[in-house]
C-alpha cells in the first residue's frame, strides 16, 4: 500500500517537473559529450549565474500579478543601456559611473513601465503577446534614436559616433578608460570553492538544527539563553567573513606592510562559527514546524556531499590537475551579493499587503475589483517594477560583458530570461525564487555546453548553437501551449 | 472624425506617410518608374503571404504568427527543386515553369500535413492562439537550421564549399530565379521614352491575381461560408451542426499552403532562397500588410490584402530613396538601415494597435 | 436600542425607459428581522436590491424615487461601497472567493491587517507592512465561530465543498466591523439539503445577535420556517407585507402568481382529451444536461404531434437546459425517440437533417451572426443542413437566397433597409423574426423556441406569437416554446410542463388554477400536496 503510494508520489514528480528533468538530463549529457574543462565550465556557468539571474527575477513580479511572462522587459533594458552610454559619454569612471547608471536608469525605466502598463491593460487576455510586440516596436524607436537622432538631433560628437557623424557605433567598450566594465565583479573577488564550503556548512547546519526540533524540547529559559547565543555566534561569524573580506580587497599592502597571512585561522573561525550559528538558527526558526524528516534528510547529505568536494578542491593536494585548477574560479561576490539580496527581496514583498494585493489581481481581477482593489494600476505597478528591475539587470549584465553592443545586448534578453524560467520548472501563473536560480543554472549550462556538444556529437559546433537557439523557443512555445491548453480544460468544465 | 475612427489614427498616419513619400519623392524629382517596378515587384512577391492570414482569421485561430510554418515547406520545395536540378522547358519562353511547378509540387502537400497537424495543436489552445503559435513559428525555423546542416543534399550550387550543410543564401537563378517576374513582362519604356525602366512583370500579377480568384471561389462556397461562419461565431456554427475544430484545421492547412505558395513565389521573385534564420521574421510583415489593409484579429477580407500590400509595400519601397536622399543633405549616411528601422516601426506599431483595439478579448 | 429599523425603504419607484419596474414598494426591517422578499422572476427583486446597493445601473438610467434609510439615516449611495461602509453586507450568488488563498486570507481581503517595518516606516507606505497572519486567523477564527463552523480557517478555499464556501462568504461580511443588514441573494440555490439547513440555522443564529437579513429566495418552505415578516413582489408591485406566521405557503404561492388581469386565452386551445388523442412525436426519458447556471438534472416528456408545450420554470432552473440538451449544445445524456426512431442528442446537424429547428433564447451570442446580414443569416442553416441555395458550380445562388430573403422579409414583417442589412443594426424585435426566419427556411417538424419574446417590443411579441400559433394549428408544426413570461405561455399553449431545480414538476393545462402553478414554479407543489394527503 505505501509502496503504491509512494510510486505514485513519484511518478506525480516526475510528471509535475518533467520539463525541468529532461532539460537536467540534457545538461547533463551535454557536460560529458562537449568534454568541457571543468575549470572552464565552473567559471563559466559562475560568471552567467551572477550576470544573468537578476534579469531572470525581473520576471517574477508580473507572472504573481497574473500578467504572465513580461517580455518588455527589454524595454528595461533599453532603458538601461541609454543610461549606460550617457555615462560612458561623459566619461563617468567606474564605480561611480556605475552608480549613476543605476540613478539615470531609475526614472526612465519607472516611465517607459507606466506605459507598457497602460498599453498591457488595453489587451487584456493578449498580455503576454503585446508584451512581446511592444519589445520589438520599442527596438525600433531605440534603433531610430541611436541610429539617426544621434549626431543630427541630439548633439553628440566623438569616439561614439560613426565616421559619418551620424548615428552610434555598433560596440561600446567600456573597459576602455576605467568606464564602467566589471565595477561591480571586480570590486570583490574571493575563492569560489571557499564559499561554498562555508555555505554547504551553513545548509547542512541549519537543517541539523531543524532535525533537533522533533527531539528535544528546551524550557522558555534554556530557549532564550539559546537564541542569546545564536546572535552571538552570527555576529562573530560576520565580523570574520568581514574581516576576511578585507583582508582579500587590501591584501597587496597587508602583505607588503606586515606580512599578514592569518588567514587560514580565520577561515577556521568563520567554518566554526557558522556551523554553531546555523545549528541555533535552525532550531529556533523552525520551532513550531512539522516537516516530513526525508526532504530534510536529503538536503543534508546534499550539503554534506557539497563541503566534502569542495574542501578536497580546496585544500587536498592529491587530485588530478583539472580539479586542481578550479581553485582558482573566483566569485564576484559584491554582484553575488546583489542578486542574492534581489532575490529576497522578491520573497519579502510578497509577504507585505503590496504582495497580497498582487497576488489577488493575480488570481481573480473580477473579485479583486469587486474588494476595492485598483486592478489596472496594481497591475501598471507590477510592469513598472519589472521593468525597472529589468533595467538594473541589464547593467549587472553589461558591465559583466564589459562592451555593449549598442544595437544588440537588449535584443534577446527576455528571450534567454523567459527560456531559463520555465526551464526552472515556472508557469505563465507561478513562478518562484528557486526555479529561477535552477532555471539559469540549466539553462546556461546548456549554453555553455552545447557548442562544443555538437562538435564532438556532430561534428559541427554549429549544430550546437542551432540547438540552443532551438532548446530556447521551443520551451517557451511547449511551456504556453500546455498553460493554454490547461486554462482551455478548465474553462470548459465550469 | 468618422472616418478617423473607423480607420483608426494608425492606419490614416500610415496612409498619409504613404502619400506624402511618394508626392516627396516626385518633388526631389527621384526617378519614379523605377520605383513604380520596384514596388510591384514587391507587391506581387509578398501579396500571396499576406493571403495567406485571409484564412487563418476567417477560420477564427486569428493571425497566424506561425506562417514560418508554410514557409518552411515553400523553402523546402525551392531546395528540392535545386537538389534534383529541375528546371523544364529550357530554351523557350516557359524556361523555369517546371522548377517552380515541381516546387510548389512538394511544398503544397507538405503545407496540408504540417498544416494539418499544427491545426489539431491549435484546437487544444483556444484562446492564445497567436502567442503559441509565434513561438511554434520560432522553433520550426530553429529546429530547421539544424536540418539545414544536417539534411544529407548534395547539389554544389547549395552546399558550402567546405564543411557541413548548406549555405546562407541559395542562388536560385539556374532554376526558378525571376521566372514570374521575367514571363510575359511588359516594358513600357518601349512605348513611350518618358516610361523608360517601367516594366510591368505580368507573368507575376496575373499569378496572383489567379491565386485570389481561387480563394474568392472557395469562399464563396458552401465549405468556404460553414468556415467564414465557425470564425465568426463558434457558438452559431454548433448551434447550426458544423464541426468548429474541423473548420478551424481546415482553416489553418489553407493558411499553411497559401504561406509555402508564397514563399515559393517570394523566392522567385527575389531569385534567392534565404535558410536558417531568415525566414524567423517573417510572419510580421505579412500580419502588418493585412492589418494595414484594414483587417482585424476578426475580420478580413481579400480587398485588405491588397490594399494592405501595395500601401506596405509601397511605403517600404518609396521610403528608402526619399530618406537618403534626405538625409544625404544632413552627411553620409547609410539609408538601408533607416528603412529597416522605419519597417519595425510601421509593422510592430500596427500589430501592437491591433492588438490594443482587440483587447479585453477575456469576457 | 439606537433605531427601530436597520433598514427601511419608502415608496421606492423606478423606470427604465418609460418602463415601470417598481410601483411603490416600502421594505422595513429591525435588527434581528429575517425579512423574505418573494417574487416571480421580474418581479422587481433585483432592481430593488441594485437601488439599495446604489449600483452604476440605478444611476445611468435616471436614478430613482422614495428614500432609503439604513440605522435611521437617509442614504442616496453613489457605490456600493458606500453602503457597505453604512453596515450593509452582501452574500453574493456567485462566489467572490479565491481558491488558491486560505479562509483566512479570503475572510480579510483587501483588509488585511498589517504590522509596519523598518522599511514600511523609511518609505512611509502602509502597502509594504507585513501581513500579520496570526492577527487575520485569529479574527477569521472568531467570524467562523459565529456561524458555528469549525473548519480550520487555514484550510485552502479550493478543497472546501460548495455550502463551506457559501458560510466562507458570509463569515467575510460578519467579520466586518459594525454589521449591521445581511442581504442573502438565493443563498440555498446552490446548497444541498443539509447546507441549506446548516445555513439557515446560521442566518437565525446572525440574526440572534441583532443583524437584521434581508433573504430574497424562491424556496418557500424555507421562507415559512425561518422569517419573521414576508412581502411578496409581483410585477413591481409591492404586493403585501405579511408576518410570516399569518399565511401559508400555498397562499404565498398563489399572491406571487396571481394576476388581476383574467388571461386571454387562446380560443383555439386543445381539451386535454384532444392532446391525450394526439400521436407521440418526441419522447425525451431522463434528460441530464450539464449547461451551467440552467443545469437538467432528469427530465421526461412527452411532445405530442401539433401541440404547442410550453416550457416554464424560475431562471436558473433547468428550463432553458432542456431545448440546448437536445440540440447537443451542451453535454447532455438520457434517451430520446423522435418518430419512433431513437434520436442522437450529440450530434447537432443530424437532428437539424431530421427536420427539427432551435431558436436559441441567446438570440446575440447563439442566434445570430450579427456581421452577417439578413438573407446571410435566413438561408444559412438550409444551406449547411441540406445544402440548399447551391448551384452547379458548387457557389453560392445569390439570386435564390434574395428572393427567398425577401419573401421572409415580408412574411414576417421584418423592418430593415434591405435583405443586406447586418442584422447587428436591427432592433430585438426584427433580430427576433430573423432567427424564426432561419428556422423556418429549414421546413421544420418540430420547432424548439426558447424566450422568443425576451427583449422586443409589443408589437413584435404578439406578431412572434400569433405566427407561432399558426405554425402549430395551420401548418401542423409541432413547437415547444420555453418562455419566463409564465403569462405568455398561459396564452398560447395546449399545454405547460414546468421545470424545478432541474426536474420535471407536473405538467399544467393553462386553465389551471394560480395557486397549483406557483408552487409547481417554487418546486412545492408535489411536497405540499403530500403533506396535505
Amino acid at each position: 500500500m505505501t509502496n503504491h503510494k509512494l510510486t505514485k508520489k513519484v511518478l506525480r514528480f516526475i510528471i509535475d517537473n518533467s520539463v525541468t528533468l529532461l532539460f537536467a538530463a540534457l545538461c547533463i549529457v551535454g557536460i560529458f559529450a562537449s568534454q568541457e574543462q571543468p575549470y572552464m565550465l565552473v567559471s563559466l556557468l559562475l560568471e552567467r549565474m551572477t550576470r544573468n539571474t537578476f534579469l531572470v527575477l525581473a520576471l517574477l513580479i508580473p507572472v504573481v500579478a497574473g500578467m504572465g511572462l513580461n517580455f518588455s522587459i527589454t524595454i528595461g533594458a533599453m532603458a538601461a543601456q541609454v543610461a549606460i552610454i550617457t555615462v560612458a559619454y561623459l566619461q563617468i569612471h567606474s564605480g561611480v559611473g556605475t552608480i549613476w547608471a543605476f540613478v539615470i536608469s531609475t526614472p526612465l525605466a519607472l516611465i517607459l513601465g507606466k506605459i507598457i502598463g497602460k498599453l498591457l491593460n488595453k489587451t487584456s487576455g493578449q498580455e503576454m503577446i503585446a508584451s512581446m510586440i511592444t519589445g520589438f516596436f520599442a527596438d525600433g524607436i531605440y534603433q531610430l534614436i541611436f541610429l539617426f537622432f544621434a549626431g543630427t538631433i541630439i548633439p553628440m560628437t566623438g569616439d561614439f559616433v560613426l565616421s559619418t557623424g551620424v548615428g552610434l557605433r555598433n560596440t561600446i567598450n567600456l573597459m576602455k578608460d576605467d568606464g564602467i566594465g566589471k565595477a561591480i565583479d571586480k570590486a570583490i573577488q574571493v575563492p569560489f570553492f571557499t564559499c561554498l564550503i562555508i555555505f554547504g556548512l551553513f545548509v547542512v547546519f541549519y537543517y541539523l538544527g531543524v532535525m533537533l526540533v522533533r527531539r528535544i524540547k528546551l524550557s522558555a529559559e534554556k530557549e532564550h539563553l539559546m537564541k542569546l547565543l545564536a546572535m552571538i555566534f552570527s555576529a562573530i561569524d560576520v565580523i570574520l567573513i568581514v574581516l576576511a573580506v578585507a583582508i582579500v580587497l587590501f591584501k597587496k599592502s597587508i602583505i607588503v606592510k606586515g606580512k599578514f597571512d592569518g588567514m587560514d585561522s580565520i577561515l577556521i573561525g568563520i567554518y566554526l562559527f557558522t556551523t554553531l550559528g546555523a545549528l541555533l538558527i535552525g532550531y529556533l526558526i523552525n520551532k513550531n514546524n512539522k516537516q516530513s524528516p526525508v526532504k530534510n534528510i536529503l538536503i543534508i547529505v546534499v550539503g554534506i556531499v557539497l563541503v566534502v568536494y569542495s574542501y578536497q578542491v580546496m585544500y587536498s593536494s592529491n587530485i588530478s590537475h583539472d580539479m586542481q585548477m578550479l581553485k582558482t574560479v573566483n566569485l564576484s561576490l559584491l554582484t553575488a551579493i546583489i542578486v542574492v539580496l534581489f532575490a529576497v527581496f522578491n520573497v519579502i514583498i510578497l509577504k507585505t499587503k503590496l504582495g497580497q494585493v498582487f497576488k489577488t489581481v493575480g488570481q481573480d481581477k473580477h473579485i479583486a475589483e469587486v474588494s476595492g482593489i485598483k486592478v489596472n494600476k496594481i497591475r501598471e505597478l507590477a510592469i513598472m517594477l519589472s521593468t525597472l528591475f529589468a533595467a538594473w539587470g541589464q547593467i549587472i549584465f553589461i558591465q559583466n560583458l564589459g562592451t555593449l553592443n549598442t544595437y544588440g545586448s537588449h535584443k534577446s534578453i527576455a528571450l534567454y530570461a523567459v527560456a531559463a524560467l520555465l526551464i526552472g520548472g515556472a508557469s505563465v501563473s507561478k513562478a518562484t525564487i528557486g526555479q529561477a536560480f535552477l532555471g539559469v543554472l540549466l539553462f546556461h549550462t546548456l549554453f555553455i555546453v552545447s557548442p562544443k556538444a555538437g562538435l564532438h556529437l556532430f561534428g559541427d559546433a554549429q549544430i550546437g548553437e542551432f540547438f540552443r537557439q532551438f532548446v530556447s523557443y521551443g520551451v517557451i512555445g511547449v511551456s504556453l501551449g500546455l498553460y493554454a491548453w490547461k486554462t482551455m480544460i478548465i474553462h470548459k468544465k465550469e | 472624425m468618422n472616418m478617423i475612427k473607423k480607420l483608426g489614427l494608425p492606419r490614416i498616419i500610415i496612409i498619409l506617410f504613404f502619400l506624402s513619400l511618394w508626392v516627396t519623392a516626385g518633388v526631389l524629382k527621384l526617378y519614379l518608374p523605377d520605383y513604380l517596378t520596384d514596388s510591384m515587384i514587391r507587391i506581387g512577391m509578398n501579396l500571396i503571404l499576406v493571403l495567406a492570414m485571409v484564412p487563418a482569421i476567417r477560420s477564427g485561430i486569428g493571425l497566424n504568427f506561425a506562417l514560418p510554418i508554410g514557409i518552411i515547406c515553400g523553402i523546402l520545395g525551392g531546395v528540392l527543386a535545386i537538389e534534383f536540378k529541375v528546371v523544364g522547358f529550357e530554351g523557350t519562353a516557359l524556361v523555369g515553369l517546371g522548377g517552380f511547378l515541381f516546387a510548389l509540387s512538394i511544398a503544397v502537400p507538405l503545407a496540408v500535413v504540417f498544416g494539418w497537424l499544427y491545426g489539431i495543436l491549435l484546437n487544444k489552445i483556444k484562446g492564445s492562439e497567436m502567442l503559441v503559435s509565434t513561438y511554434v513559428g520560432f522553433s520550426i525555423v530553429s529546429l530547421f537550421c539544424i536540418a539545414w546542416i544536417i539534411l544529407p543534399f548534395t547539389s554544389d550550387e547549395m552546399r558550402w564549399p567546405i564543411g557541413k550543410g548548406l549555405r546562407t543564401v541559395v542562388s536560385l537563378e539556374s532554376t526558378f530565379g525571376e521566372f514570374l517576374n521575367k514571363l510575359w513582362a511588359i516594358d513600357l519604356g518601349k512605348v513611350s521614352s518618358s516610361f523608360r525602366g517601367l516594366i510591368i512583370p505580368t507573368a507575376l500579377l496575373i499569378f496572383i491575381a489567379f491565386v485570389c480568384l481561387i480563394y474568392l471561389f472557395f469562399s464563396k462556397t458552401r465549405i468556404g461560408i460553414a468556415m467564414k461562419t465557425v470564425g465568426d461565431n463558434p457558438k452559431f456554427a454548433t448551434a447550426i451542426g458544423l464541426n468548429v475544430n474541423g473548420y478551424r484545421i481546415l482553416g489553418t492547412i489553407l493558411s499553411t499552403v497559401l504561406g509555402a505558395v508564397g514563399m515559393v513565389v517570394y523566392a522567385q521573385s527575389f531569385g534567392y532562397l534565404q535558410l536558417y534564420q531568415a525566414p524567423l521574421m517573417m510572419a510580421f510583415p505579412a500580419v502588418a500588410a493585412i492589418l494595414i489593409g484594414g483587417a482585424t484579429a476578426k475580420k478580413a477580407t481579400i480587398t485588405h490584402v491588397v490594399i494592405g500590400t501595395i500601401l506596405f509595400q509601397g511605403l517600404m519601397t518609396i521610403s528608402l530613396p526619399v530618406a537618403s536622399t534626405f538625409f544625404l543633405e544632413v552627411a553620409e549616411f547609410d539609408g538601408g538601415n533607416m528603412s529597416e528601422v522605419f519597417r519595425m516601426i510601421v509593422q510592430n506599431g500596427i500589430i501592437l494597435y491591433a492588438l490594443a483595439q482587440g483587447g479585453g478579448s477575456n469576457d | 436600542m439606537q433605531n427601530e429599523y436597520v433598514l427601511q425603504m419608502k415608496n421606492i419607484q423606478k423606470e427604465y425607459y418609460g418602463n415601470k419596474v417598481l410601483k411603490g414598494v416600502n421594505i422595513n426591517i429591525k435588527p434581528g428581522e429575517i425579512h423574505a422578499i418573494v417574487g416571480e422572476n421580474g418581479a422587481g427583486k433585483s432592481t430593488l436590491m441594485n437601488i439599495l446597493f446604489g449600483m452604476r445601473v440605478i444611476h445611468d438610467t435616471g436614478g430613482f424615487e422614495g428614500q432609503v434609510f439604513i440605522d435611521g439615516n437617509e442614504v442616496n449611495a453613489k457605490t456600493s461601497e458606500e453602503v457597505m461602509n453604512l453596515g450593509v453586507g452582501m452574500v453574493h450568488q456567485e462566489f467572490m472567493l479565491i481558491s488558491d488563498f486560505t479562509i483566512a486570507e479570503n475572510i480579510k481581503l483587501n483588509r488585511e491587517i498589517t504590522t509596519p517595518n523598518i522599511i514600511s516606516k523609511t518609505i512611509g507606505g502602509s502597502s509594504l507592512e507585513f501581513l500579520n497572519r496570526k492577527q487575520m486567523n485569529k479574527e477569521a477564527r472568531a467570524a467562523l465561530d459565529v456561524l458555528g463552523m469549525n473548519i480550520s480557517e487555514e484550510t485552502k478555499v479550493a478543497i472546501l465543498p460548495i455550502g463551506h464556501k457559501q458560510f466562507v462568504e458570509i463569515a467575510r461580511e460578519v467579520d466586518k466591523l459594525g454589521i449591521k443588514l445581511l442581504v442573502f441573494d438565493e443563498p440555498t440555490a446552490v446548497l444541498t439539503e443539509s447546507e441549506a439547513d446548516n445555513l439557515l440555522a446560521a442566518m437565525k443564529n446572525l440574526a440572534a445577535k441583532g443583524i437584521g437579513i434581508l433573504f430574497i429566495t424562491h424556496r418557500l418552505d424555507e421562507v415559512k420556517a425561518i422569517t419573521d415578516n414576508i412581502t411578496v413582489l409581483r410585477d413591481g408591485e409591492h404586493i403585501e407585507t405579511v408576518p410570516t406566521t399569518d399565511v401559508s405557503v400555498e397562499q404565498i404561492a398563489s399572491l406571487m402568481i396571481g394576476r388581476e388581469v383574467s388571461i386571454s386565452q387562446n380560443v383555439n386551445m386543445l381539451s386535454e382529451s384532444e392532446i391525450n388523442a394526439l400521436p407521440t412525436i418526441l419522447t425525451v426519458e431522463d434528460l441530464h444536461v450539464a449547461m451551467p447556471g440552467e443545469e437538467v438534472k432528469g427530465v421526461n416528456l412527452e411532445v405530442k404531434k401539433g401541440e404547442i408545450l410550453g416550457l416554464a420554470g424560475l431562471a436558473g432552473h433547468g428550463k432553458i437546459g432542456v431545448a440546448n440538451g437536445l440540440f447537443g449544445l451542451y453535454k447532455a445524456s438520457g434517451s430520446v425517440t423522435y418518430k419512433g426512431e431513437p434520436l442522437d442528442i450529440s450530434d447537432t446537424k443530424n437532428i437539424l437533417k431530421k427536420g427539427i429547428a432551435f431558436v436559441s433564447e441567446d438570440r446575440k451570442g447563439v442566434g445570430l451572426l450579427l456581421d452577417g446580414s439578413i438573407e446571410e443569416n435566413i438561408m444559412i442553416t438550409s444551406m449547411q443542413v441540406k445544402k440548399n441555395f447551391i448551384n452547379s458550380f458548387f457557389l453560392i445562388n445569390t439570386s435564390h437566397v434574395r428572393k427567398h430573403a425577401l419573401e421572409m422579409i415580408d412574411l414576417l414583417d421584418i423592418r430593415c433597409t434591405g435583405p443586406k442589412q447586418p442584422t447587428r443594426r436591427l432592433s430585438g424585435g426584427n433580430q427576433q423574426k430573423v432567427c424564426l426566419a432561419r428556422a423556418l427556411t429549414q421546413e421544420p417538424e418540430l420547432l424548439f423556441v426558447s424566450e422568443p419574446t425576451r427583449g422586443i417590443d409589443i408589437g413584435a411579441k404578439k406578431l412572434v406569437l400569433d405566427y407561432l400559433t399558426k405554425l402549430a394549428k395551420e401548418d401542423g408544426v409541432t413547437v415547444i416554446v420555453t418562455s419566463s413570461e409564465l403569462a405568455e405561455l398561459r396564452s398560447v399553449c395546449d399545454r405547460i410542463a414546468i421545470i424545478a431545480e432541474g426536474r420535471l414538476e407536473g405538467v399544467l393545462l393553462p386553465s389551471a388554477a394560480d395557486v397549483d402553478f406557483g408552487l409547481m414554479m417554487s418546486g412545492e407543489y408535489h411536497k405540499h400536496k403530500r403533506r396535505e394527503a
